[in-house]
């Protein structure tokens, strides 16, 4: 080891290693570091540089901000499928860490979805080994797991008894935990926050003849905005159209309309599908489930109400009263999970 | 009688070994070959992805030239009709008969919606294919611990 690299190693012993908490989702990566909440948008956004006409990459919220559709969203069921992908988050990732200054001397945490699917794991594990952060340390753990460690009893989750309900932009996943160890998951593309984008997107079509067609990326806007069952409130937009002229529709109803439609399928996925295949695969762990609380994260469940109509709904499908608990903001709660699990890491070293 | 028990059980056994020896590697074939299919269908799966995305690619690349054309179109029909009433004069103007030009001007608006039709039909095409394959790729995980590395 040369004189310099000596000087560097001693250095990065020496100086305080930080730790990360970070959650990478199909849509959205959450990257938690002390009191600081980053929440990015998961896409990037090839272009050719007029300089060089060397590939450049536009990463994040301003790839979402400027080219919309365009945008390439590289992970679905928040795992990358293939190499490509892989060299996409990989490309991603490097860019954030840079963006949001991130040191390379951290103990980083992951969150990503429970998967059966190995190669998903093998390439994301790649991908981490080629982000120059995490030099403290790393690891990776189930995000739905994690959310639940942001609710206020934190590390004291560890050893519950609960049911997460995770409620993605491409996925919900729906994890059963017995003190501290998942006994059963299930994860469906049936219900989720894209399909409600498109079902929104749909029917805006409908209510305007086919005359306005949103992008995704608006519709999603709309939902994020005005998405709320607990007071619906009239708001009308209005688009002029070159050519057809003007067109006005109850951007309330295209919203929650979509919305309601996605909470009872997402009740009939738990009492029509999770719950029997728990009580076929664990019929014990089923009974203690059963009467433990369901916690409702992800992003879909920002929505103003959701969780108050959800636990209605499951209740009234179940017959006996179910309690439902959400972590305050829980968009972000997978990364501020992962974040202790990083800070009890780095405190014991 | 203790004949009739010898024959039954001949036919047995030949039974037992046309089982063994034809019905079972039938099976064996149509096992392995069950197995390929399934491996066909997930290449297959793959493809259509594929596909779709240079359909939507394609599409995109026909509709921005179809546009650009009738853009040009528009362009050359506005152009001549000005150097037309030019030739003509403004006070001659009115006895000219312009009502094809009008007719050629809603043909053209027309073609323009059709083909902006098009490409909604397209993207709805692109998100109930994207539906139903990841409809289709459901998991069911059972794992110990929640840490996954
Ligand atoms: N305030 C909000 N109101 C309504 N919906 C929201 C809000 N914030 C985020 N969402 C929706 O939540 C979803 C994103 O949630 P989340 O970040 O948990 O998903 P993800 O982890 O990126 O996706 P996946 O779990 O499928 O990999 C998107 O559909 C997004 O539109
Ligand atoms: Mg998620």
């Amino acid at each position: 080891m040369s004189e310099v690299e000596e000087k560097k190693e001693v250095e990065k012993a020496e100086s305080n290693v930080v730790p990360i908490g970070m959650k990478v989702g199909s849509q959205r990566t959450v990257i938690a570091k002390g009191d600081e909440v980053i929440v990015v948008e998961t896409c990037i956004k090839e272009k050719e540089n007029p300089i060089t006409g060397e590939k450049d990459y536009v990463i994040g919220n301003e790839a979402a901000e400027l080219y919309g559709d365009e945008a390439v969203y590289m992970l679905r069921g928040g795992l990358p499928g293939n190499e490509e992908e892989a060299e996409l988050l990989k490309i991603f990732l490097t860019n954030v860490a840079k963006q949001y200054e991130i040191p390379e001397n951290t103990y980083v945490t992951y969150g990503i979805p429970s998967t059966e699917a190995e190669e998903g794991v093998n390439l994301f594990k790649k991908v981490i080994s080629q982000v120059p952060i995490g030099w403290a340390g790393k690891e990776v753990w189930n995000d739905s797991f994690l959310a639940a460690l942001a609710l206020p009893e934190g590390l004291g989750m560890l050893d519950r008894t609960f049911v997460v309900v995770n409620l993605g932009s491409s996925t919900t996943d729906v994890v059963a935990v017995r003190k501290g160890e998942i006994v059963f998951s299930m994860v469906t593309g049936e219900v989720s926050g894209d399909l409600v984008d498109r079902w929104i997107k749909n029917e805006i079509m409908n209510l305007t003849r086919g005359a306005v067609n949103v992008d995704i990326s608006t519709a999603r806007e709309y939902k994020e905005k005005y998405a709320n069952l607990k007071e619906w409130k009239s708001v009308k937009e209005t688009v002029q159209l070159f050519e057809k002229g003007q067109f006005s529709f109850r951007l309330d109803e295209a919203v929650n309309k979509p919305v309601e439609r996605y909470l009872d399928a997402l009740v009939d996925f738990i009492t029509l599908e999770f719950l029997p295949s728990l009580a076929e695969f664990n019929f014990k762990a089923y009974k203690v489930i059963l009467e433990s609380e369901f916690i409702l994260t992800g992003g879909m469940a920002e929505i103003p109400g959701l969780k108050e109509k959800f636990e209605t709904k499951l209740s009234e499908a179940l017959g006996f009263g179910v309690k439902v608990r959400s972590p305050e903001n829980p968009l972000t709660a997978s990364a501020r999970g992962a974040l202790l699990i990083s800070q009890l890491r780095v405190r014991r070293e | 009688m203790s004949e009739e028990v010898l024959k039954k059980w001949d036919s047995l056994f030949q039974e037992l070994k046309t089982f063994v020896e034809v019905d079972l590697p039938k099976m064996e074939e149509s096992v392995k070959k069950a197995v390929e299919r399934a491996k066909i269908l997930e290449s297959k799966v793959a493809e259509v992805e594929r596909k779709l995305k240079t359909f939507i690619e394609e599409n995109e690349t026909f509709k921005r030239s179809v546009e650009e054309k009738l853009s040009s179109l528009e362009n050359i029909v506005n152009k001549r009709l000005e150097e037309l009433e030019k030739k003509v004069g403004e006070e001659r103007k009115a006895e000219l008969d312009l009502s094809f030009v009008e007719e050629l001007k809603k043909e053209i608006a027309e073609l323009k919606n059709s083909v902006a039709q098009l490409s909604v039909d397209v993207s709805q095409i692109k998100s109930s294919v994207g539906e139903k394959f990841w409809v289709a790729r459901e998991k069911k995980a059972e794992r110990k611990s929640p840490r996954i590395l």
